[in-house]
């Protein structure tokens, strides 16, 4: 330990140091956790985006599917599909249809809209998650240089010596 | 028709939901990683700091003990503008405020002890009476302490406010010794002024009372005896500044008995002047006839006492006076017998030359003629006994020289029998008188070593230290003495061979001899505490193995006056430890010097 001792001071800073070098490293890795995490957000909501549009197309196929059923339907008992209460019965399928349509459209949007807020949610605590790190560092280096400096030690050697013989031949006669 | 054709059947195929993966745990997960390891570190650190700041306090304390840092260092640096934090050291720092504590509270006991010695000797000034101005004292301590305040100050202001306290306090103590001092002083000097003019008063007294001429006053009292009452009064009234009424008291009953007795006195001489019968001086103190000086005896007149003492005064002065005339005829009887006993000494030496032989015989002759002595004694005087060679003046002399020590043992004693020519049957009574005289000596040595040794005077048990002392010290005065008295003998014998115009040598005591083996040894003590001091000074250089050269280093007054080829080799610790070396050679080499002045070297 007698050894080591004037060694303790550098030590300790070196172990400051490679401390600092850690919380750093801290926040760098809760950041790219968080920056993946964001762009995983994103995947998500176009998934979601693709139900919806799945929904659009099947809403479309379910227009198509009824006035299908109703023309041939109106045709086989001598009705002109395209005129009178078949054709509203057509224009009202078309109608009902095309609102379920714009809706799953709509669905879409806020799920793609979502998916980038909570992304960008994401990224701004991966930025805040370095930074902090970034601080911690440098808070832990500034600390241990305080404490570095606050040991001390014996001062250098002073100046302001000076000799002077006190006469013709005297050698080292002090004054 | 239609309606029998196949159509594609949906099979309900859907999107899968995407995969929840937690990439934020895993990176709080890998970060929670790092932290636990900077804390680790954190610890380590922190215990490293802890460790190296306990080390820096320790080494702070010990380079105070190992270069202590003085006073005349600390005024120095603030003399010549330096900064303080470069001979203290930080005090923001662990290492400087572990020094800066450590030479506050080490210098702040010697400057407190250095402060207690002056007040101490200040109290013990005070106490002693000498006259010394408080006031100025006061205002040198505050200066003093303020001094020592600023210089600790600078180190430790804790420490400085704990010197000032506790200086202040001791001085105060002082301070009020003094004032009580000063206060005695005063009183003792208006008293030892009141005593001056109570002595004088007879005098005065005497001299307004023999002036009377029979005038009065009012009531018909003798005039001078109010004067000198008014005189009395003057004096009395001063007593009332000593504040002590039993002390005004004793000083007017002293006038008062100081103007009745200078009353007696005026009336007696007028008796003596007038009579020359003491039947005719008593019938006038009966009869109150005194002249122009009856009204002053009229103030007695109806004190029988007071007459009784009178008359008693008159008859004493009267013995006195017969007594006075006796002492003069004794006198005169005393100095002829002297005379007779010199010439008669002078005209039977066989030292003496026969020019004195012819004046002392002269002297004796004109003694004889004037009835001073008798012929007998005459014949005496004059009658050398020539029975045995030597005779009386040999046992005079060597009983001579075995009491001023010239003769002090059996050897000399025998050579002085046959230089002399002691006639046989007075040698045994001189063998008795050197034997008593060696025994004396011995014993005032003895007594003398005691009483220097810590021992009453004819101790022969003691504590062990104290006897081995006075035994060293006996042996050392034993030798001195002998040898003061060989000295004295040579001088003596120088002496007398020339015209004797010069005074005798005197023979030494061995009292004095005692004094001046003391006062050596004490020279010696204060020679040996400069020397060590000195070489302290050299072995600080020797140790570090650098030759000083022909540097003498008792003239050294600081570190920084060393020629640079040393200072090269020295650190700054090190200079410091000289500074620190240099001051106690310095008061040992001054408390030498004045020794030696104060025992009369120049």
């Amino acid at each position: 330990m007698a050894a080591i001792a004037p060694a303790l001071p550098y030590i300790a800073l070196a172990g400051s140091a490679v401390s600092a070098f850690g919380q750093m490293q801290a926040g760098k890795a809760q950041a790219r956790g968080l920056a993946q995490q964001a762009a995983m957000s994103q995947v998500q909501a176009r998934s979601e985006a693709l139900k919806y549009q799945q929904q659009g197309v099947n809403a479309l196929k379910n227009i198509v599917r009824t006035n299908s059923t109703l023309n041939a339907r109106a045709a086989a008992g001598g009705i002109d599909p395209f005129s009178g209460s078949a054709l509203g019965l057509a224009q009202f399928t078309q109608s009902e249809g095309a609102k379920e349509f714009f809706v799953t459209e709509d669905n879409q949007i806020i799920a793609r809209e979502g998916g980038s807020i909570q992304a960008q949610l994401y990224m701004d605590q991966a930025k805040q998650a370095k930074r902090g790190g970034l601080f911690a560092a440098a808070g832990t280096l500034l600390s241990a240089g305080t404490s570095f400096s606050k040991i001390g030690g014996p001062s250098t050697p002073g100046a302001n010596v000076s000799y002077a013989p006190s006469g013709p031949g005297a050698a080292g006669l002090l004054v | 028709m239609v309606e029998r054709l196949p159509r594609y059947r949906p099979l309900g195929v859907s999107l899968a939901p995407a995969p929840r993966i937690d990439y934020a745990g895993a990176g709080a997960a890998e970060a929670r990683g790092y932290q636990q390891m900077s804390q680790a570190l954190d610890r380590i650190s922190a215990y490293a700091f802890e460790e190296a700041g306990k080390r820096a306090e320790r080494e702070g304390a010990q380079y105070d003990f190992e270069n202590p840092i003085t006073k005349e260092q600390i005024e120095a640096a603030m003399e010549s503008g330096m900064d303080i934090d470069d001979v203290v050291g930080d005090p923001n720092t662990i290492y400087g405020s572990a020094l800066r504590s450590s030479v506050g509270a080490r210098l702040r006991t010697e400057l407190e002890f250095e402060a207690r010695k002056h007040f101490d000797g200040l109290t013990a000034a005070f106490k002693s009476g000498l006259p010394i101005d408080v006031q100025q004292q006061q205002i040198e301590a505050k200066a003093l302490i303020a001094g020592h305040r600023d210089v600790l100050g600078k180190i430790d202001p804790k420490e400085a406010n704990a010197y000032s306290a506790s200086t202040n306090a001791l001085f105060s103590a002082a301070f009020k010794t003094g004032l009580e001092s000063q206060y005695k002083r005063i009183k003792a000097q208006e008293r030892a002024s009141i005593a001056d003019d109570v002595d004088g008063s007879g005098n005065r007294f005497g001299a307004v009372l023999a002036s009377a001429a029979g005038d009065t006053d009012d009531q018909g009292r003798d005039i001078t005896l109010s004067h000198a009452y008014q005189l009395r009064d003057q004096i009395t009234a001063r007593t009332i500044n000593v504040g002590d009424p039993a002390y005004t008291e004793s000083v007017r009953e002293a006038l008062n008995k100081e103007i009745s007795d200078q009353r007696r006195a005026v009336l007696a001489n007028h008796l003596f002047e007038r009579f020359d019968d003491a039947a005719d001086r008593e019938e006038a103190i009966a009869r109150g006839d005194f002249g122009r000086y009856t009204a002053l005896f009229s103030s007695i007149a109806g004190d029988e006492i007071e007459k009784d003492e009178l008359l008693k005064y008159v008859r004493d002065e009267q013995v006195a006076q017969d007594k006075l005339d006796d002492d003069a005829e004794n006198e005169s009887k005393e100095s002829a017998q002297r005379m007779y006993a010199d010439a008669a000494l002078t005209f039977q030496s066989p030292k003496s030359t026969p020019e004195q032989r012819v004046a002392a015989e002269g002297i004796l002759s004109q003694m004889a003629r004037r009835g001073e002595i008798t012929i007998p004694e005459y014949n005496t005087a004059t009658k050398i006994d020539d029975a045995e060679a030597g005779g009386e003046i040999a046992v005079y002399t060597v009983a001579e020289r075995i009491t001023s020590g010239i003769t002090n043992n059996i050897s000399e004693l025998n050579d002085d029998f046959n230089s002399f020519n002691v006639p046989f049957k007075k040698r045994v009574e001189l063998l008795n008188r050197l034997t008593t005289r060696q025994s004396a000596v011995a014993k005032e040595i003895r007594r003398q070593a005691n009483t220097m040794s810590g021992l009453l005077p004819d101790a022969t048990i003691g504590p062990e230290a104290n006897i081995a002392e006075a035994q060293a010290k006996e042996a050392a005065i034993t030798l001195a003495y002998e040898q003061k008295v060989e000295d004295y003998e040579n001088l003596l014998t120088a002496w007398e061979q020339t015209d004797k115009s010069t005074p005798r040598p005197i023979e030494p005591t061995v009292r004095s001899v005692a004094v001046g083996v003391i006062e050596d040894e004490i020279t010696k003590s204060f020679e040996a505490a400069r020397d060590e001091a000195l070489e302290a000074l050299k072995l600080f250089f020797s140790e570090r193995k650098i030759p000083v050269g022909d540097i003498d280093l008792g003239q050294l007054t600081k570190a920084d006056n060393l020629p640079d080829f040393l200072k090269e080799r020295l650190n700054s610790n090190q200079m410091r430890a000289i500074n620190g070396l240099i001051p106690p050679y310095q008061r040992a080499q001054k408390e030498y010097l004045e020794h030696l002045k104060g025992k009369g070297a120049k």
